[in-house]
């Protein structure tokens, strides 16, 4: 049995998968969603005990430690709360197959767990495979419309084309350490050659499946086109999965202090970040904007990385900022996701504040705090943490640049709130706002789910300390 | 000091729990009849502060050793060596007050956006939160964090019932501000984690400093740090206060902005970028003060000349009171710029002066113009015999603004020149040329306004001044003499305090552990008040006896 301990949260949630499978037509999105929630719990408490700890020896191509365990409940945590704020979307959004939707989020999650705990390259090339094909299928749910296909197409083609980079990078690493663990990395031949090519391929890999710059252009498509409640999921998920597999294999296994690892991680920051903001400023569709907010948030995110290599605590900057992230971002996909299924030009957003003025202030709240503003101190405090952790490891550039981005990102970050409380409506919106509800109704769950992400939002930046400690016990 | 009623925070946290609670009614779905109510609600609020900030006025005078340092500390973020660290001294005691004076006038004041209902006195109680916590707050993100929330209100009044090219205006003032602020939040940052190295070597303690006092005990950081971060912080007090080159947003936002935010934005949010230089900047980087002091001088003196040769041209009462404001700040920064303990508290006073009396006039010009329904003076006209409540204290406030003798501003505007003479004598007699280009574009208004012809076209809806109006404009006209002709007071509060930032004598007094109090000649021969310093803790009174 405690073979199996390591394995508990891939395992309740392969097997749970498999419950919907077999239930097929008998469930209804009320029973599978209540199904998922269970499955998550189990997984959620597992990540929060002691059990499993198994940081020596890394048996079975796991890796048990404080640091996957924190980011495993993490995503835990944000695929329950997207899936409970999603759930009443199903319907309006004419996802029919409740039971095979409910089966590949579950799947995916499995995957980005089997990220997270993964100890080798062939173990995390598994976890992305599983986590990457469910998110593929989820993206085409909305059978009906074209978009919906087109953004699972261009999702898959460039998905499979960045696993090729990976898998030859994992190839290389092989060839070059015989051996596939990540903890053998530490080598005495780092600077060979071979292992930097190795290293700049799974980078770009990995680069692509979380959509930093320049490999994101598939972000927005697919954010765009998946219905909104799977971005909801994926924008949280894959960012966690991704980013645990970065800390793993750019600081535990590539050592990183050699110039050809920070290099090409440094310029893949600021790009991310510079094209991410320039992108979102031109944009009218908030998924979209959203989705290039992302491409910058997760540029953001790379600093506490890039700078590991000379301030290892600065690791826990990026896992707080991606933590304070997922609120943030759920909460703003959330709210989108409750106005309705064909929600997307921001002129549509425009006299919210009459319409429901509990979604209107929320929405301001999250992007508020995406633009690292007072009320939403979340996304203040987690510039504060990663900007000191550049300053005091001396990446004054990266620090720079991050700081003139995160001015910049404010200009389209406050055209939401503008659009919501201070525009009038039909100003110039012609037939847009025709289909609009005069009144939203928010289902009680979904009202939920979104009151607390704009909780953990005000609350992660009014008290900050106890994520601080968290997130510096976190050892990978 | 330490209170059972902690007096700092609730200066801070009752308008904040106000405005939460005036924005009840906006989610109900009922929406009429509330006006009135909030109205007095949030009156409620900022008359309590009011009473609060004045409450520790009265016990700060008390004290015999000077006014009465109060501070309160309670750890925020340990880990970081963030805490909500509140001080009052003499410095921040004369801002906060003016911040309760101002949002109290301003939310008394009757004369607001047509649409206005609980947001408009929710988003006024936020921006007097806000100021009065930037004014208050000595540890750096603290007082960053306050910064950045005086934004939300402005902007939101603005977008919610600006003018015309509101968005354009807000998007302006937006950008401006946040391009200043970020790269003193990255100076906050990196002086955070030179706190951290400084203290390791001494204590072995980890976390990060952010607390301006330790900040200042700490050996300073080299020469070319402090002036590349001195110009972080500049960069962004400079946009705010505003100084000539930043000031780009300044006539747009004042010309959309409602009058009532116009006046608040006006009256206090510059005063923070002041504050900010006399508070951290001056005591922070001295020696890269030291370096900058000419340039600071001559923006301050061409920001006067430049803002008064505008005001002259202008056509609208509101952008004629933003250029008015460039060059009466313009005095503000080259007192600044002097560093002698006269000069500086000049500055203060005058800030102080300004933020009264320019509050006044927008307040008055915005009843003025909602009445008229113009606000170009070629509409305007010949109303001093139809409204002479509304021309009296319009006279007044002009006269004050032209810093006439008797008025505050005349004590303000007559220190900084004084006190900068030694210094920057060239910038000093150029900056005299804009009291009387003042003169000239403030007495125009006034006449063109008051006196001359009345224009037909303008419908007939005028009415005076009338009850809360008077008392509002009373009181502040009260203040505004009184500051005039009884200033010693006041000038000495903001001295005890001035006198530890101007610091010039820290140069010397480097390599001592303890702070000094000697008096350079600068300060011998400026010094005309009896000055009574104290530090609380180190008992510096002594100090500045025994030289």
């Amino acid at each position: 049995m405690n073979a199996l301990a390591p394995f508990a949260p891939i395992l309740v949630l392969s097997v749970g998968s498999l419950g919907y499978l077999l239930g097929g037509r008998l469930l209804d999105a009320i029973k599978a969603s209540a199904l998922f929630a269970v499955l998550l719990i189990a997984g959620a408490i597992w990540c929060a005990s002691g059990l499993g700890d198994s940081s020596a020896a890394a048996p079975y191509g796991i890796a048990v430690n404080a640091g996957s365990k924190l980011l495993a409940l993490v995503a835990c945590v944000a695929g329950l709360v997207s899936i409970v704020a999603t759930s009443g979307s199903l319907e309006r959004e004419k996802i029919s197959t409740v039971s095979e939707y409910y089966y590949l989020m579950v799947t995916s999650l499995c995957g980005a767990l089997i990220m997270i705990f993964a100890a080798d390259f062939l173990t995390l090339f598994i976890g992305v495979e599983v986590a990457s094909l469910a998110l593929y299928c989820l993206c085409a749910s909305r059978v009906h419309e074209n978009r919906s296909s087109e953004a699972a197409m261009k999702y898959f083609l460039l998905g499979c084309f960045s696993s090729g980079f990976l898998l030859y990078g994992i190839a290389l690493w092989y060839g070059a350490t015989g051996s596939l663990a990540f903890a053998s990395a530490n080598a005495s031949n780092s600077s060979a050659p071979i292992i930097a090519l190795s290293f700049l391929m799974v980078l770009v890999g990995i680069t692509f499946k979380i959509g930093l710059a320049p490999f994101h252009f598939w972000v927005p498509d697919v954010y765009q086109g998946a219905p909104t409640s799977v971005t909801t999921f994926m924008s949280c998920i894959v960012k966690v999965a991704a980013v645990a597999t970065l800390i793993r294999v750019c600081v535990t296994t590539f050592g990183f202090t050699e110039l050809w690892a920070v290099g090409p991680l440094w310029l893949i920051s600021i790009l991310a970040m510079t094209m991410g903001n320039l992108s979102a400023l031109r944009q009218s569709s908030v998924k979209r904007m959203l989705a290039y907010s992302s491409v910058a948030q997760a540029g953001y995110m790379l600093i506490g990385i890039v700078v590991a290599g000379a301030s290892p605590e600065s690791l826990g900057a990026t896992i707080y900022y991606l933590i304070s992230y997922c609120a943030m971002t759920i909460g703003a996909f959330a709210t989108l996701s409750a106005l309705g299924p064909d929600v997307d030009d921001i002129r549509e957003l425009r006299g919210l504040g009459k319409r429901s003025p509990f979604l209107a202030t929320c929405m301001t709240l999250f992007f508020l705090a995406l633009a690292g503003l007072p009320p939403g101190l979340a996304g203040l405090m987690g510039k504060v943490y990663l900007f000191s952790s550049a300053l005091s490891a001396e990446f004054y550039g990266l620090a720079i640049i991050a700081a003139l981005n995160s001015a910049l990102a404010c200009a389209y970050y406050f055209r939401v709130p503008v659009a919501i409380f201070f525009q009038e409506e039909g100003a110039g919106t012609g037939e847009v706002l025709a289909k609009q509800p005069s009144e939203v109704k928010v289902a009680p769950e979904a009202g939920l789910a979104i009151a607390l992400c704009a909780a953990a939002v005000v609350l992660f930046g009014l008290f900050p300390e106890p994520l601080i400690k968290v997130v510096r016990a976190a050892a990978f | 000091m330490t209170a059972a009623w902690p007096p700092l925070s609730s200066t801070v946290i009752i308008p904040a729990l106000a405005a939460l609670i005036a924005l009840g009614p906006w989610f109900a779905k009922e929406r009429d009849n509330q006006g009135r109510l909030c109205r007095l609600w949030a009156l409620l609020g900022s008359v309590a502060t009011l009473v609060i900030v004045l409450a520790i006025g009265v016990a700060g005078l008390a004290n015999p050793q000077g006014f009465l340092r109060i501070e309160e500390s309670y750890p925020w973020i340990p880990s970081w060596g963030i805490s909500f660290h509140l001080t009052l001294d003499g410095l921040s005691f004369v801002f906060a007050l003016l911040t309760s004076i101002i949002s109290v006038a301003v939310i008394a004041w009757a004369n607001k956006p047509a649409a206005a209902g609980p947001a408009w006195y929710a988003l006024l109680l936020l921006g007097q939160a806000a100021v009065t916590g930037a004014f208050l707050a000595t540890d750096l993100v603290l007082f960053y964090v306050f910064y950045e929330l005086m934004l939300i209100p402005v902007l939101g009044a603005m977008v919610l019932w600006g003018g015309a090219r509101k968005m354009q205006a807000a998007l302006k003032f937006l950008l401006y501000t946040m391009a200043g602020s970020v790269f003193m939040f990255l100076a906050i940052l990196y002086l955070g984690w030179q706190g951290v190295s400084a203290m390791q070597q001494h204590a072995g303690s980890s976390a990060f400093a952010f607390e301006i006092t330790t900040l200042t005990s700490l050996p300073k950081v080299s020469y070319g740090e402090q002036i590349l971060l001195c110009l972080c912080f500049l960069v962004a007090f400079g946009v705010k206060i505003p100084a000539v080159p930043l000031h780009g947003w300044l006539a747009d936002t004042y010309r959309e902005a409602p009058y009532g935010v116009a006046a608040f934005t006006a009256a206090l949010l510059g005063k923070v970028g002041l504050y900010g230089i006399v508070r951290f900047v001056m005591p922070l980087f001295p020696d890269a003060m030291h370096t900058f002091g000419p340039y600071i001088a001559a923006i301050g003196a061409v920001g006067v000349i430049y803002g008064g040769l505008i005001a002259l041209v202008q056509r609208d009462v509101r952008s004629l009171l933003a250029y008015s404001s460039l060059s009466h700040l313009g005095f503000c920064i080259l007192g600044i710029a002097a560093a002698s303990d006269m000069a500086v508290t000049g500055s203060v006073f005058q800030a102080v002066s300004h933020g009264l009396v320019t509050a006044a006039l927008f307040l008055v010009f915005g009843a003025l113009t909602e009445r008229e329904g113009a606000s170009d003076f070629e509409s305007l006209g010949g109303l001093a015999t139809k409204l002479p409540v509304t021309a009296f204290f319009l006279m007044v406030f002009s006269v004050a603004a032209v810093a006439l003798p008797l008025t505050s501003s005349f004590v303000g505007e007559f220190l900084i020149l004084i006190g900068s003479w030694k210094s920057y004598p060239q910038w000093s007699l150029l900056a005299m040329f804009g009291v009387i280009i003042g003169a000239v574009y403030t007495l125009t208004a006034y006449m063109n306004t008051m006196f001359g012809g009345c224009s037909e076209t303008v419908p007939l809806r005028r009415s005076d001044l009338r009850g809360a109006e008077v008392v509002v404009m009373g009181a502040l006209a009260v203040m505004v003499l009184a500051l005039g002709i009884f200033p010693s007071r006041v000038l000495s509060v903001v001295e005890s305090s001035v006198s530890l930032s101007t610091g010039t004598e820290e140069r010397h007094m480097r390599a001592s552990p303890k702070r000094g109090f000697i008096s350079n000649d600068e300060k011998v021969n400026s010094h005309v008040h009896s000055v009574s310093l104290n530090d609380g803790a180190e008992g510096s009174v002594k100090d500045s006896s025994e030289s």
